[in-house]
């Protein structure tokens, strides 16, 4: 009886065993579609978190960031972002405290320029109660500046930030640029470094250093006009004949895989228009409709509408 | 007095026999352990993330703890007659009720404690490798306070409930409902002042809303978890007018409790 009943146990702990060794594999495998469910109204999740509003919005906040991740990050599809701004929105609602919402939602959605409005909605509600954080105006004077192109508000909200954090030289020139109007993309290289420096998510910081290269390889290019244009008199026809007058000695390579080009203003763009995401290789199809979404708007031509970021409204 | 707190002091006893404090610390261990690892996965806030994970798991099983705990220390004995040898001494039977809560009382007291300081240590563990950070204490005092002010509460209200109650499931029905409802009034009665809830509510839902607000226990009252978490200036007005509000439900509760016990014809 003892021994069937130990054989029985062993067998029993074997096929357990090997099914946990053997369905993470299958499950990779089938990859199901992976969803961001719409939470339901504040007033509803204030009721079902029996007192415990902050820990319902933390909790809220990580199944984003865990959806994000995956879906991004891991199987390189276009995140729901209007579900993803919902929940911050709720999560925030909930705990309007919680600084971890206001910073993703930055990292998530500043690139998109339809989302920009209700993003600084969301920044303002959390400035509103963070009294003392300087992120929070940061973000809104930076959205202000590279995407709805107002640096009289940009440099407002710059300025109340480097009230806030006057230890750092970065806010300061970021404040003083946007008051002058300078150089866009030298502004914009500043912002991405300060972001760099600030971030702890690997995502986000893989995401920034990208367009930060993307940056400075345009930067770089810029130069190369100016300085043709102070020698010759005249925009330069292509980038091949800034190599081939000297003004450049190498092309750079777009990080978003596309090629960099001269319109007809003398001005730096890309055929990528710095917007990985919307690639028409890299879009998986799956069951999610903002895909599908993005790319029948890619194949318009329409990068606005899937949330891509053009050139003009970069960093 | 004496016997108030003999029956006080054998509820206690009572509790502990349960294993309970075995399962606090158990819980304990678990709430330091758990803290600095969900607390890994906040961008900006570790250390915010780690304050209001510990504080909720405080504030969730003080009130399971004073729930379950409320109804077999009360309720279990009155249906399985074990009062009898109690109440057939000369004492009156406000004593019991009062050294019965006495006892639930010190349980909860010696339950927050524990967590507390768990929650604490849980705390602490997360800073060790910070540089800058600064805990409000005294703020996650207050807030151990106010869920102390909770459990007190509820525990009065299974108190009032078991004392007209013939079976154990009706008090803790009623209880969780009262806790629900309690911990809810104040954000329903914001959503219909504020507009939000439209004109569908009729007036008559209205002022049955506006009733259960004053008359159940407004649980939202003792939160102040917010203010330790965020490090933000707490009213000691805020926290006096929320104590005052806690002491005087809680009595509110056993006197009613008291009236109806000494009226129950017990077989």
């Amino acid at each position: 009886m003892n021994i069937k009943r130990i054989g029985l146990g062993l067998l029993l702990i074997i096929f357990t065993g090997s099914m946990t060794f053997y369905y993470p594999k299958i499950q990779r495998a089938c990859k199901p579609p992976l969803h961001l469910h719409r939470l339901p109204p504040e007033f509803a999740l204030s009721v079902f978190s029996f007192g415990n509003k902050e820990l319902m919005a933390c909790v809220i906040f990580y199944n984003t960031e865990f959806y994000f991740g995956e879906k991004a990050g891991s199987r390189k599809e276009i995140p729901e972002y209007k579900i993803i701004y919902d929940a911050l929105n709720k999560a925030t609602d909930l705990d309007p405290y919680n600084m971890d919402c206001y910073y993703f939602a930055q990292g998530a959605l500043s690139w998109i320029k339809p989302a920009i409005p209700v993003l600084n909605r969301l920044l303002i509600k959390g400035l509103k109660h963070r009294t003392w954080d300087w992120y929070l105006p940061f973000f809104i004077g930076a959205n202000y500046y590279f995407q709805l192109k107002d640096p009289l508000h940009a440099a407002q909200y710059m300025k109340q930030a480097a009230k806030l954090n006057y230890k750092s030289p970065i806010l300061a020139t970021l404040t003083a640029r946007m008051f002058y109007q300078g150089n866009q993309t030298q502004t914009g290289i500043l912002y991405l470094k300060s972001l760099i420096a600030e971030t702890s998510s690997p995502v986000f910081k893989k995401q920034f250093k990208k367009r930060l290269h993307a940056l400075e390889a345009i930067l770089f290019l810029e130069q190369g006009v100016k300085r043709y244009k102070t020698r010759f008199g005249k925009t330069p026809k292509n980038i091949r004949e800034m190599l081939t007058t000297g003004m450049i000695d190498n092309i750079p390579a777009d990080p978003y895989g596309g090629r960099f080009y001269i319109d007809n203003d003398g001005k730096i763009l890309t055929t990528s228009k710095l917007a990985e995401a919307w690639k028409k290789k890299d879009i998986k199809r799956n069951d999610g409709h903002s895909d599908i979404n993005a790319k029948e708007s890619l194949q318009k031509g329409n990068p606005e509408k899937t949330g891509g970021i053009t050139q003009r409204n970069r960093p | 007095m004496r016997s108030i707190i003999a029956i006080a002091l054998a509820t206690f006893k009572g509790g502990i026999r349960d294993r309970l404090l075995q399962g606090l610390v158990f819980a304990g261990f678990l709430l330091i352990a758990s803290a600095g690892v969900f607390s890994s996965f906040s961008m900006r806030q570790p250390l915010e993330v780690a304050i209001n994970y510990c504080l909720s798991a405080t504030h969730i099983l003080a009130i399971i703890m004073t729930l379950f705990l409320g109804l077999n220390l009360l309720s279990q004995e009155i249906e399985s007659k074990e009062n009898h040898f109690i109440l057939t001494q000369p004492i009156p039977r406000s004593y019991y009720i009062l050294g019965k809560f006495g006892g639930l009382f010190l349980i909860i007291f010696a339950m927050v404690i524990i967590l507390g300081f768990f929650s604490a240590l849980g705390v602490s563990s997360v800073c060790l490798g910070m540089k800058n950070y600064n805990i409000a204490w005294l703020n996650f005092c207050a807030s151990l306070l106010g869920i102390l002010f909770s459990c007190s509460i509820l525990g009065a209200v299974i108190v009032l409930f078991t004392s007209v109650a013939t079976s154990g499931i009706f008090p803790f029905l009623i209880s969780f409902a009262v806790y629900t409802a309690g911990e809810n009034t104040e954000t329903v009665k914001n959503y219909i002042t504020s507009g939000m809830a439209g004109e569908h509510i009729s007036h008559l839902s209205r002022l049955l809303i506006d009733i259960i607000y004053y008359v159940l226990p407004n649980f939202s009252l003792f939160d102040f978890k917010v203010y330790a978490i965020y490090n933000l200036p707490l009213s000691g007005k805020l926290l006096s007018v929320s104590a005052g509000y806690g002491i005087a439900y809680t009595c509110l509760c056993l006197f009613f409790a008291i009236i109806l016990f000494e009226k129950r014809d017990l077989p």
